[in-house]
Parts: C-alpha cells; structure tokens; sequence
C-alpha cells in the first residue's frame, strides 16, 4: 500500500480540488482529508453513511473550588497563564497537569478534554465506493496533529485489511504541528503550487521540510498564467531541486465553477484533459519510487 | 526588499479618526482568501498612523513579501526545554511519569528527550525530586523588525522549518508590537486551532475575509465559532466578491448577527499584481476606499 499527500504551504493553491480529481481517477483508493481545522475535501466527495468517534487530544485541569485553599501556586507556576483567580480558563490550558501535581491540598482533577470528531464514510465517484476518512477538531482546541495521526492510522487499519493499494491525502496548509504529522509513512508528497511570490516562497519552506523528513516530491503549478514569469522561476527551482514536474494548469473557470457547486472538478468534460495527464505523472512518479 | 518609492503616492487622503488604541486581526478559517492582501492594504492605508503590522502567520509569513520594507533588526526567539543532569539523575522515572506530552523517556542508563514533543511547561524541573533537571532554551525561530517604506512598522515571525510548535513564536510577535502604536495590524496563519486562536487573541476586533464558495463558507462558520469561543466582535469582509447579494454569506452573517464591513471585487489584474508582489492600490485604488471604510466601521463598533 502507498500514500501520496497533496501539500501546498500556502493555503489556497488547489490541494483539494486536485485531490479530489486524483481520487476520482485512481480507482480503487482510500481518501483521507488531515486538513482537520478546516475539512474541505468531504464538500466535494459527499461521503455518506459517516461514522463519527469522539476523538480526545489530551487533558484539561478543573479546580475545585471547594477544596482550593487559594495559596495560588498553580496560577504562579502555570507558564501558559491559563489559571486566574483560581479557576482554568479552558482555552488556555494545555493539559501539561502542572498544577494537578503541585497543588498542596489535591484540589485539581485531570479531565478528558473533548477536543473533535474524526469519521468514517463512503463516498461513491463513478461506480466505486471510496472509503473516506476525515477529522473536525473543534473551533480554538489544539493537538491537531495527534488527530491527524488518529485519521491516518485508521485509513492505513482499513487499507491493510481490505488489501487498499493507495490512499490518496489531502494535506492541511502550512508547515507546521498537522503537516508533520501528516508526513509520516507517505511515499510521495504533491506539491501545487500558485505561481506567486507568496506560493513561491512558501512552496521553498515546505520543500525545505520534505527534505528534512527525506519526503520524495512532484510539483503541479497551478493557476500558471497568473504569473508566467514566476511559473518558470519554479519549474527552474524545480529542476534545481531534481523535483519533476507532473504539469502546469492553466486558470479554469471550469475548474472554479464545479468546486463552486461542490462538485469534483474532473466530472466536468472541460476540466478532465486539463489533470488527468498530471495524474498520468505522478503515478509514474509513484512507481518510480518502489 | 527596498524599491517601490511609488508607494509614497497618495492617491487621496484617507480620513480615518485619530487616537484609537486598537489592535485588529485578520484571519480566515480557509486558507488563501485574502488575508495577507488585506492586512498588507490596510498597512498602506493607515501609513499616516505608523500602524504595526504583525505578520503571525509564522509557518508561511508573506506579508514581507508583497510590502516594501527594510529589516531594522532580526532578534532569535526559543522556548525552554529539559536538560537532564546525568551526573545527578538515580533514573527514578519521575518526569517521564510527569510529562503529559511523552517528552521524557528514562532508560536504565540515560534519559531521553524530544524537543519536538515538549510543550515547555517546566513540570519536569520543578519536581525532579534530585534537581536533576535545568530548563535549557531550544531555538523555535527569529522575530524580524522592519520599518515599512510607506511608513510604519512590521515585525514577522519565522519558524524554524521543522519545528511543530508555533504558538509560542506567535506569542513573542504579538509582544513586539509594544503599547504605543495608534493600530495593530495583525495578519493571522489559517484555521481555526492552536496557531489562530493565540493570533487572535487579545485583538479588539477580527475581520474574517471570506470568500463566497462552499470551501469558504464552511471554514467561515468554524471561524465564527472560534471568535465567539474568545469573546472577539468581528465582522466579514467578502474577497473576489463577483457581484451580487451574496445570499449565502449574508445567511450565516446574519444567522450570526455579524455585519458584512466589506466586498473587495475580483479582478484578475488585482490577482496578477498581488502575484508579483507590486502594490494592489496602485491597479485598483478602490481597494484603499473599501477598506478606508472598513476600518471606520470597525473604529464605531470597538468605541
């Protein structure tokens, strides 16, 4: 079994339009979205039947206030000032349990925190099931990599078991907590790119990780006449780097027009030729890499 | 980063009313709606005021990139982690037992950390019964000082690449800005965890750029709920607006009871100028007055 993850850095390049065309080519596949801030791609995969697990990313302390006898020591010691006048300000706690292990009268409990949900469903593209695995972490709570990790050992569960040759992932942005943790076990990381001094930058921190995580990677540029100049830049950057490039897209209204009626991009006619060959390239990349 | 004189250029005075104290952040639960092209655009807008822009989107910071500027001063930033003594260690096991974050692993002969999983918290030190433990600093990432050609200051935070943790870097931005500037200008990483609640926080006021597609709306909401979790007032301001009543965001808007402050258009020579980092005001001045306006509305709601 293999895992590609589309990345991008930069928020808003494509990731999810792009991953949900590669799903819908690949056939016999997994689908996972690790973006569990804010989960797009089952907008366009419409998974049905879902499963929902309550998922906990740690502990929050709780003061009872009965048995404080008010000395204040955890709300001196606690570093992430979540204890004011003798109460935890729930948003603020990072559940380290400090204060639980100093308070001289016992008066602080560890709780589950609740922190988010991860699913299980079924979408169906063309006359296949896919099995969708994707996460809510809720508004303002942390540890979103531990759920990033949650939704990915239950993808690769059920990939092992039903003999799953690919799981297709659809990456959160930026570099940092999630897209760590999102990085383990997968055979090939995507790369789209917007051809902006912005995407550019931030396309050269995110490959900057890759590299130290020993990540292989192909690059699609996306949206490539909004720059051509800065397109080429990156094919160039590219080369340099020795990351092949799967291909260049041009804007498509399209393209924006089915994800604006929520649907996967390639099932229009006008959009299929557009990425398929891009697919074609980085399933040769895929085997490449045995 | 020099260059764009151009930028001095007023095309007309903006008249945005003087003395206001207030720190605004701009943030978005989806990725790639605007953020930075707002929060740079209203740096240049209130030029006059010296506002402090804060780039805390420190895993990808843009803003430097598209907003002339000249760095004063790059200052490194760490967050302390465990340091074990072995000479006076007994492998008692008591920090690894401690540490809610698995940072600790204690073998017969050595104590491990990873840095990656410490959460700074300082329990390990404080309780080692031998005082084995010392904090020791482990560098996270550098805060870059920079005077803004059109006038102002920026500060961005930039993490070290592989590092997981930003919300202790982004908390070290938002310190920097001081207590003296009239605006605070805070462009905020994507999403609605950990990294955008400490952005966030502390703000008078966040404008949420949206754009109106099915993405963009459900991050929308999730963002609201993040806002209201921290007691923030914020209100929208629609991107790549393509006309019309906007029916949709104008639902959760109102469902919500937060004002739509504004509706950049879309246009894609806005779009190719932002790629190249040249200045947005210059290929659509109106983006100044939408967001001239903006800042009133937001200047009445926060009094």
């Amino acid at each position: 079994m293999k895992e590609i993850l589309i990345l991008s850095g930069k928020g808003g390049t494509g990731k999810t339009s792009f991953a949900a065309s590669f799903i819908y080519f690949a056939g016999r596949c997994i689908a996972c979205d690790y973006d569990v801030d804010a989960s797009n791609l089952p907008i366009l995969l419409k998974p049905r039947s879902s499963k929902g697990q309550e998922f906990s990313g740690g502990e929050r302390a709780v003061i009872n206030r009965e048995a404080c006898i008010e000395c204040g020591l955890c709300e001196d010691l606690c570093r992430f000032d979540a204890i004011r006048e003798y109460s935890v300000n729930q948003l603020l706690c990072e559940g380290c349990a400090f204060c639980y292990h100093v308070c001289p009268v016992n008066a602080v409990t560890m709780e589950e925190r609740p922190s988010g949900k991860w699913f299980e469903g079924t979408a169906c593209t063309g006359s296949r099931d896919i099995p969708v695995f994707f996460a809510e972490l809720r508004p303002g709570e942390e540890n979103s990599g531990k759920l990033v990790a949650q939704v990915k050992s239950a993808a690769r569960d059920r990939a092992d078991k039903e003999n799953f040759p690919l799981i297709i992932s659809d990456g959160p942005p930026g570099i940092g907590c999630p897209v760590i943790s999102a990085l383990v076990g997968i055979d090939l990381a995507v790369i789209v790119a917007e051809p902006s001094v912005s995407g550019f930058h931030d396309i050269q921190r995110l490959n900057d990780l890759l590299e130290l995580r020993g990540v292989k990677s192909i690059l699609v540029i996306n949206k490539c006449d909004l720059n051509p100049d800065v397109a080429e830049d990156m094919e160039k950057w590219a080369a340099m780097k020795g990351i092949p490039c799967a291909g260049k897209v041009a804007f498509s209204t399209a393209l924006a027009g089915a994800v604006a009626e929520g649907e996967i991009p390639v099932t229009r006619s006008e959009v299929y030729p557009l990425i398929f060959p891009v697919w074609q390239k980085i399933l040769e990349k895929l085997k490449d890499e045995k | 980063m020099l260059g764009d004189v151009t930028n001095k250029v007023r095309f007309k005075p903006y008249a945005i009313g003087r003395g206001v104290r207030m720190r605004i952040a701009v943030a978005s639960g989806k990725g790639g709606t605007g953020k930075t092209l707002v929060a740079t655009c209203i740096a240049r807008v209130l030029a006059d005021f010296s506002p402090v822009l804060l780039d805390a989107d420190v895993e990808e910071p843009n803003a430097g990139l598209v907003l002339p500027h000249k760095i004063e001063r790059t200052v490194p930033v760490s967050r302390p982690v465990p340091a074990v003594n072995l000479a006076s260690c007994t492998f008692c096991g008591e920090c690894a037992e401690i540490c809610n974050f698995n940072a600790l692993a204690v073998l017969p002969d050595k104590v491990m950390v990873f840095n990656e999983l410490c959460h700074s918290c300082g329990a390990c030190a404080y309780l080692c019964p031998e005082h084995a433990i010392k904090e020791t600093e482990h560098h996270i990432g550098v805060l870059e000082k920079a005077s803004l050609l059109s006038g102002g200051t920026m500060v961005t935070g930039r993490l070290v690449v592989g590092e997981p943790q930003s919300p202790p870097l982004i908390k070290k931005v938002k310190e920097a800005a001081g207590n003296t500037a009239s605006y605070v200008i805070v462009d905020c990483p994507p999403g609605t965890t950990c990294p955008m609640i400490e952005a966030i926080q502390d703000s008078d006021f966040c404008l949420l750029i949206v754009e109106n597609t099915p993405f963009g709306l459900h991050d929308l909401a999730l963002s609201l709920e993040a806002c209201r979790i921290l007691e923030i007032p914020c209100g929208l301001v629609i991107n790549r607006w393509y006309g019309g009543d906007d029916r949709e965001v104008k639902a959760i808007a109102e469902e919500n009871g937060i004002p739509i402050l504004g509706r950049i258009p879309f246009s894609t020579e806005l779009a190719r100028c932002y790629a190249k980092g040249d200045n947005p005001l210059e290929v659509m001045p109106e983006i100044g007055d939408i967001l001239e306006n903006v800042i009133k509305q937001v200047e009445e709601r926060v009094n």
